[in-house]
């Protein structure tokens, strides 16, 4: 087998064993399932459709955000950053590997684990005492699982890139977990980017931002036509490329000046 | 193919490696400071060291704290580009070609582990076996020669976490050897083991040198491993090389003289030799210093005892430990 499908699936084993993880995480899934709905039923309250999306639609949409959320993992930055900081990047550095391309299978493999141990969990919870999230239609559907995938590796880029910056500062204090809270935020996670005044929202047209959980979302819920959904994901490519070749660009620069700590 | 031109494992020309760092200041001002006229501060690791290692040879890299030894393995394995000088294995560059060299390269660094915590020892094998392409049946053979010499199959199921430091580390010299590698980088990988493992790597080490000519770099603080397994022991001291040469070499050159403590039965001794000299003279007891090279110990003793009655006698070599510190001492000396 390839050292990198290998490394999958040990990673696959490996975080199926954290019985303890795997309830917190689910526990903390499932309340905010419960209070997004909630605060989507009060926000509707007489309210029949804003901006095109009505409330089962809103709430779909929040339901699958949580979704995504829990299944898209990229634990390269952190890998990175604790590696750099004990100067355990050494030790990867001296096996015949693409490193990151092993950083890459270890998230996948994460990444796997999360679907099958926490997608069905929280489907199953919302369908029971929330809506049951069903796609507008299988095109859709099919849409947004490609979509998806172009999402996650955007994500992940970033996350690696993210990654490449502690080889240089070693120490950036809180400002990772800042990243990830301000990326949700401009995806559109918690509130779509359509409630967002519109000067906002055509400035965010042009961030990377919205192509990682908005865009996926709302063709699942069929805000995005058939069209503008293919049109989307050619952004998405686009963003995936730019980010690559930054990707490409510093990885190569950190690797020829790579700083490993202490003897 | 011929014998004839087969190129040096090793080439180092002129290697060199600065680390650039800033210059911190303290408290809040400093901080502050620190945030727009950090200095740059400019420290010589590594300072110019050339050498060549031959294949089969196993060469010893001793040094103080901070000399430069752990710098200078990881511009050999390519973690670290030098900022000076040229390094080569095998005629490839690890700059360019690191993955090629990595593939026939073993690497222990002692405080540092290439397994994974989390799982069973055996599981980073079977990641390594792919990460190297090695095929079932090699792979086996080569598990079972090292669990004859390092007694793997008793940790293998072990989880890493839970290994001792003595296990954790036999588990890292088999990660290092699962490829039978044609070289091996070891960087202290006797650090805090006791006697039975740190005897078993040495013999271990001597035996693969042996049964399939592996080139061994190691570098240890352990004058004792180093006495019993380098041909060859390279000495650095503030990023350069003093001393290239074989261990007895250094002490003929550095410490030449022993001593024989000779127990008499009369207290009244008078005792005189050209070439060796009495250092002291204590009850019945005296103490001579004299040179390998000019006077053998048994010649010095039929002398002595031509004029006294001799009850006891015992040679004291040179302490290995006091030439090593000696030549840490005369530093940018270099003792030719
Ligand atoms: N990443 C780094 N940044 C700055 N300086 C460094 C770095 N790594 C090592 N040094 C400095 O380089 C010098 C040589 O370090 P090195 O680790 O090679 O020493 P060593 O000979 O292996 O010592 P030891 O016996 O303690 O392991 C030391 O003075 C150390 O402080
Ligand atoms: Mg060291």
């Amino acid at each position: 087998m390839n050292p990198y499908l290998y490394m999958t699936k040990m990673k696959l084993l490996l975080s199926m064993n954290y019985r303890f993880d795997f309830f917190t995480k689910l526990a903390v899934q499932v309340i905010l399932l419960f209070v997004t709905s909630f605060f989507w039923k009060a926000a509707y309250r007489g309210i029949d459709t804003v901006q095109m999306v009505n409330e089962q639609q809103m709430i779909i949409y929040s339901v699958m955000s949580i979704v995504l959320a829990s299944v898209f993992t990229a634990s390269v930055e952190s890998n990175i950053r604790s590696k750099v900081r004990q100067g355990n990047v050494a030790v990867d550095y001296i096996k015949p590997v693409n490193v990151f391309w092993m950083y890459f299978a270890e998230d996948i493999g994460n990444m796997v684990t999360n679907i099958i141990q926490r997608v069905a969990p929280v489907l199953i919870c919302a369908s029971f005492f929330i809506v049951v999230p069903k796609p507008v239609s299988l095109a859709h559907f099919l849409l947004f699982l490609t979509s998806s995938c172009f999402s996650f590796l955007i994500l992940w880029l970033i996350s690696a890139l993210v990654g490449l910056f502690y080889f240089k500062v070693i120490e950036m204090g809180p400002i990772g977990i800042i990243k990830d809270y301000l990326i949700r935020l401009l995806a559109g996670t918690f509130v779509p980017i359509w409630f967002f005044p519109s000067s906002v929202q055509t400035v965010l047209q042009f961030l990377p931002f919205i192509y990682t959980y908005q865009l996926p979302l709302s063709i699942f819920i069929g805000r995005t036509s058939l069209n503008d959904a293919l049109w989307g994901m050619l952004i998405q490519i686009l963003w995936v490329l730019i980010f690559f070749a930054l990707f490409v660009r510093l990885k190569n620069h950190v690797e020829r000046n790579i700083l490993v700590q202490g003897g | 193919m011929e014998q004839k031109t087969t190129p040096p494992v090793i080439k180092a020309v002129n290697l060199s490696k600065e680390f650039i760092t800033k210059k911190k200041e303290s408290g809040i001002k400093g901080a502050v400071k620190n945030l727009f006229f950090a200095k740059n501060t400019v420290k010589k690791a590594v300072d110019g060291i050339s050498f060549e290692v031959q294949r089969g040879e196993i060469v010893g890299f001793i040094g103080p704290n901070g000399a430069g030894k752990s710098t200078t393995i990881k511009m050999m394995c390519g973690i670290l580009n030098p900022s000076g000088g040229e390094v080569w294995i095998n005629g490839l560059s690890p700059k360019k070609d690191r993955q090629v060299i990595v593939k026939d390269l073993g690497v222990v660094f002692g405080q540092r582990s290439q397994l994974y915590w989390d799982l069973r020892l055996g599981e980073s094998f079977e990641l390594l076996r792919r990460i190297y392409e090695v095929d079932k049946a090699k792979y086996d053979a080569t598990m079972e020669d090292l669990d004859r010499i390092l007694n793997i199959n008793d940790i293998i199921n072990t989880p890493v976490r839970q290994l001792s430091l003595g296990q954790r580390m036999r588990g890292d010299l088999a990660a290092a050897m699962l490829h039978s590698p044609a070289l091996l980088f070891l960087d202290e990988p006797t650090i805090g083991l006791d006697v039975e493992v740190k005897y078993s790597i040495c013999k271990f080490i001597k035996e693969i040198n042996k049964k399939y000519q592996t080139t061994v770099i190691l570098t240890t603080h352990d004058l004792d491993d180093v006495q019993a397994l380098c041909d060859r022991i390279i000495i650095i001291n503030d990023g350069k090389i003093v001393s290239d040469s074989s261990l007895e070499d250094i002490i003929d050159k550095t410490s030449p003289e022993r001593q024989l403590i000779v127990d008499l039965y009369t207290d009244d001794i008078q005792l005189e030799h050209p070439r060796a000299e009495v250092v002291k003279i204590e009850g019945q007891r005296v103490t001579l210093k004299f040179r390998k090279t000019e006077i053998s110990a048994s010649e010095l003793i039929s002398y002595i005892s031509k004029q006294y009655a001799i009850r006891d006698l015992s040679l004291v070599e040179t302490d290995i430990d006091d030439v090593i510190r000696q030549i840490y001492k005369q530093q940018r000396e270099p003792v030719v």
